[in-house]
């Protein structure tokens, strides 16, 4: 699943993004209101600097093109299969924080990690990943005071406990 | 008036030992919220406001000082040992001492960030002992046009020393201002570049930027080869700096020192550009600026001690003009308004127990976190020892929860995802991160002291050259360009990209 | 100990009528529309203190900053209308803001209580300033219109259009520089950037003892004993201009009268005591304690006057 990018047509390919995105944030602050520069608007500053930022990226991308790349930077750039798989599992981490709760999303993340990223046995996964959940809610929730969401999983224990 | 004698009697009101009492728990508390990502010094005394609420004046105030300077001294721990940056003031402690542990170093930076942080804060409450009064005038003269002017310039410095080509260096500069600019105007209170999200009013959090490109993508970075292999040596002699780290420290630490005092009377975000300052002279005055990215001790102990530093003068605008100069500052000023007390002008002769008391209790103060640090170096490296395939993903269970914490927003962990994606393929592609965070925070401020001068202008652009703030401003501009093309016709060429 | 408290309460509740006279029954929220620490914050953890022994019941106290004070309040008008949420606000979130800004509510939606007081805003200007009063401080900017600069607190808000209201009246004009709040403000001023200096009291106060400022004119119809130069807007025939920063308490409209009658009363005690009083005084404010009806005509007063100022400079209403 390693990604392998030529690393000169990645680079080329990211600066014509950040060129790109520079463009479309002038355009946005020039439908802001420019003003005048007795009484610079809301969009002043953030067309200049959005210029400013379109051009560095064009130099970006001609610089892609004119400098071959040297040493250990010549051959591909490589994107491991272990960043690709926990990127996205950190996504859901996030994503699920709060509609699946802590708890839910916390136990479910480690233990993936653990086994399908890092290669663990399951039941090592699982084990670790209850006591990981659990210390932490403990030492900030009821510690530290921070209130952690519930979520679906909340709802779940509620509707168990035979409460509204 | 006496200073000595004024002094003398605020070391007895600060030694009591229920004030002492107070100024342990402020620090302890301080640290713990330092080392937390996510809670900076902000949160923690906010948090403890309402209890200093119960408490005299001098003890309310000493409690409080002692989490802000407890909270910059925390944060250097996990910038140090997992690249994560507590605070923005962290950010450059991230780059090489993060690289010093990555090269089994870890507790020789730690050491040396504390000691560095201890000397730092020590010299700085000396310097605002003697110098409060005149600084406070200088602190007058930086106007929008010099704020704006000075940021500029802090930028500019950072495309000149940075790691990266200057092209990608400067492209993400832009980039950090544009997404500064994101929210409700702060002159017009227009709303920016919002896609009429409200979670964004406020600006995107930059809590969740600054773990996810900074942290998270780090831990991306490293999920490979953390399994494999996680070079260092074990044993008390990892903690202690060797000989050759000591000396190379000692000039840095002096220099951070006063770059972070001169910084700090500076209000607003000064205390963040001290730590970028302080970095490019280092790397200026090194005979091997090579080593800075990849573990340099200079690269660490200047910065860390500018940090610090800031954290003395950062009290001279509060208590000479009772004006707070930072957010930290500012629930310093609440704390002490609530007692009836006004800070300014008059503080001196009016309640001087309450200046040279807190000034005491800010030397104890910093002593009694290197106590409380030093031995808790040990603790953290060792934590370190687990294996990456455990570490990582409880450290990101972590950035969630302290990113989660400040607004209980699922939309800052949204952008804490992107933003670790984001991070980890530009760096990939060998942008530098750091610049970018940099311009971030000071996009806001930029931007209004740019739009604030041009107001009292009436438009006129010469106002960016006029009065001595400014000039000194780019005074530092036109030398650190004049010393880049001078080193790189020393060397012949510019070093290949 | 709270917890234990709190679930007896809520037991205590269970078993009742949850209808007026036995209000409070269990305790009350009072939502802050501001972070901790600011003038907001301190009077209303204060008077809440002193409500509590009078209604002996608990007050929590929850800190909900952002939007400048309007998501709290929104939060207060969209929480169960029963008395037990109610808003210590200050007046710019439902006074001056919804005339820059699209907010989530009218004044349909919320009925004001009581108020505690207010501090006036005021305008100094450097020691050599051709102007010693507020009235000289007018026909200054009256001789050299457009020329000088004040600093206030941000474009559209309170101050601003407290100073637009005044010099509209005049027909005098500055130039607005917006800053960060009036520490910001008083820093700039103090460094020569500004000419005028447009904020609250206390961060010019001791500047002005110290005779770094002279403090001219207040936006308060009553001049200020805290700053015995400073003329106030009765003394240059503007009484009716009057544009002051004050804080009260608001609960949605739908709350039972009764219950309202309740809070207005152990409010309006607890606004009188000593302890309010002294907090007030060390800040620089007025204690001035008054009813619904007249807090509810003054909001009426004000956003009217506001709206028309914000109108003739041109504040267009913003889409959030």
């Amino acid at each position: 699943m390693t990604l392998r990018v030529p690393a000169r047509a990645g680079d080329f390919a990211i600066a014509l993004a950040l060129a790109g995105l520079g463009l479309w944030w002038a355009w946005l602050s020039w439908n802001l209101g420019l003003g005048t520069a007795a009484e610079p608007g809301p969009g002043f500053f953030p067309f200049g600097v959005a210029l400013l930022m379109a051009a560095g990226a064009a130099g970006c991308a001609v610089r892609a093109l004119a400098h071959a790349p040297e040493g250990e930077k010549a051959g591909p750039v490589t994107i491991d299969a272990e960043a690709i798989k926990a990127g996205a599992l950190v996504a859901a981490l996030c994503l699920a924080f709060t509609g699946a709760g802590f708890v839910a999303a916390g136990f479910a993340f480690m233990a993936l990690m653990l086994s399908w990223v890092s290669g663990r046995s399951l039941v090592r996964a699982l084990v670790t990943s209850a006591i990981v959940v659990g210390v932490f809610w403990v030492l900030f929730d009821r510690l530290l005071g921070i209130e952690l969401p519930w979520g679906v999983a909340g709802d779940l224990v509620d509707a168990l406990r035979g409460q509204p | 008036m006496d200073a000595l004698g004024y002094l003398l009697a605020g070391f007895q009101t600060a030694l009591t030992a229920k004030n002492l009492l107070l100024c342990f728990q402020g620090c302890l508390w301080g640290t713990a919220v330092g080392v937390l990502p996510g809670l900076g010094p902000m949160a923690g005394m906010a948090l403890l406001l309402p209890i200093t609420f119960t408490l005299d004046p001098v003890g309310g105030v000493i409690m409080l000082a002692g989490i802000f300077y407890g909270a910059m001294y925390g944060g250097s721990t996990t910038s140090i040992l997992l690249r994560i940056p507590g605070e923005a003031a962290s950010i450059v402690t991230c780059i090489d001492g993060h690289e010093m542990a990555r090269n089994g170093r870890g507790g020789a930076a730690l050491t040396i960030a504390a000691v560095g942080s201890f000397v730092g804060g020590t010299l700085s409450v000396a310097g605002l002992m003697l110098f409060a009064p005149y600084l406070a005038d200088v602190m007058l003269a930086v106007g929008p046009a010099a704020e704006a002017v000075m940021m500029a310039v802090a930028l500019l410095i950072v495309t000149a020393v940075s790691t990266s080509p200057p092209v990608k260096t400067f492209t993400m500069i832009c980039a950090g201002l544009l997404v500064g600019s994101v929210g409700l105007d702060s002159l017009t209170a227009k709303p920016r570049f919002m896609f009429g999200n409200l979670a964004l009013a406020d600006g995107v959090s930059f809590v969740a930027l600054a773990i996810g490109l900074f942290g998270l993508s780090e831990l991306l970075m490293n999920l490979r080869d953390g399994v494999t292999e996680r070079p260092r040596t074990p044993g008390l002699r990892e903690l202690v700096p060797t000989a050759q780290e000591a000396r190379e420290s000692v000039g840095p630490t002096l220099r951070g020192s006063a770059i972070g005092f001169v910084f700090g009377v500076i209000p607003g975000v000064s205390h963040i550009v001290s730590t970028f300052v302080s970095y490019a002279i280092e790397k200026k005055l090194s005979r091997t600026p090579e080593r800075f990215g990849k573990g340099a001790v200079a690269g660490l102990a200047g910065p860390e001690t500018a940090n610090n530093a800031t954290t003395g003068s950062a009290m001279i605008p509060l208590l000479v003009l009772g004006i707070p100069a930072i957010p930290s500052t500012a629930i310093l000023l609440s704390a002490l308004q609530n007692h009836g007390i006004q800070p300014g002008p008059l503080l001196l002769t009016e309640h001087p127990e309450v200046f040279w008391g807190l000034i005491a209790s800010m030397y104890v103060g910093n002593a009694i976190l290197v106590v409380l640090n030093l031995p808790l170096v040990g603790l953290f490296v060792r934590l370190l020892r687990t294996p990456m395939a455990y570490l990582a993903p409880i450290v990101i269970l972590i950035c969630a929860i302290g990113v989660y914490s400040v607004n209980g927003s699922g939309f800052d962990l949204a952008v804490l995802f992107v933003a670790g994606w984001v991070g980890y393929l530009l760096r990939r592609f060998d942008y530098d991160i750091a610049p970018a965070l940099l311009a971030i925070v000071l996009g806001d401020r930029l931007e209004a002291g740019f739009r604030r001068a041009l107001t009292i202008s009436g438009g006129d652009y010469a106002i960016f050259f006029k009065g001595p703030a400014v000039r000194i401003f780019l005074g530092i501009l036109v030398a650190v360009i004049v010393a880049k093309l001078w080193a790189a016709r020393r060397v012949g060429r510019p070093p290949a990209p | 100990m709270k917890t234990v408290a709190r679930t007896l309460s809520v037991l205590a509740v269970a078993a009742l009528p949850a209808w007026g006279a036995d209000f409070p029954a269990k305790p009350i929220t009072m939502i802050i529309p501001a972070a901790p620490g600011g003038g907001t914050d301190t009077f209303g953890r204060k008077v809440a203190e002193a409500a509590e022994k009078i209604l002996k019941q608990q007050i929590t106290v929850e800190n909900r900053g952002g939007g400048s004070g309007t998501v709290g309040i929104a939060q207060v008008l969209t929480a169960k209308p029963d008395g037990y949420t109610v808003g210590f606000v200050w007046n710019s979130p439902i006074t001056t803001i919804p005339h820059s800004l699209e907010v989530p509510y009218t004044k349909a939606d919320y009925s004001a209580l009581m108020s505690i007081g207010y501090s006036s805003y005021v305008m100094c200007v450097a020691p050599d300033f051709p102007a010693n009063s507020g009235k000289e401080l007018i026909e200054a900017i009256r001789k050299n219109p457009g020329k000088y600069t004040l600093g206030n607190d941000g474009l559209g808000g309170t101050m601003q259009l407290a100073a637009e209201r005044i010099f509209a009246k005049a027909g005098v004009k500055v130039r607005y520089v917006p800053f960060k709040g009036a520490g910001d403000t008083a820093k700039n001023f103090l460094g020569g950037h500004i000419d005028i200096y447009g904020g609250s009291i206390p961060p010019i106060q001791q500047h002005a003892r110290a005779g770094k400022a002279k403090c001219l004119l207040l936006t308060s119809a009553e001049p200020n004993e805290a700053l015995p130069q400073a003329s106030g807007l009765k003394d240059v025939g503007m009484a009716d201009e009057e544009t002051v920063l004050w804080w009260g308490l608001i609960v949605p409209r739908r709350v039972p009268a009764a219950v309202q009658k309740t809070l207005e009363s152990a409010f309006l005690k607890a606004a009188a005591t000593p302890e309010v009083k002294e907090i007030m005084a060390n800040k620089g404010a007025t204690n001035k304690p008054m009813d619904a009806a007249a807090t509810n005509r003054l909001i009426d007063t004000e956003y009217a006057a506001l709206e028309k100022v914000a109108k003739s400079i041109g504040l267009e209403k913003k889409a959030k």
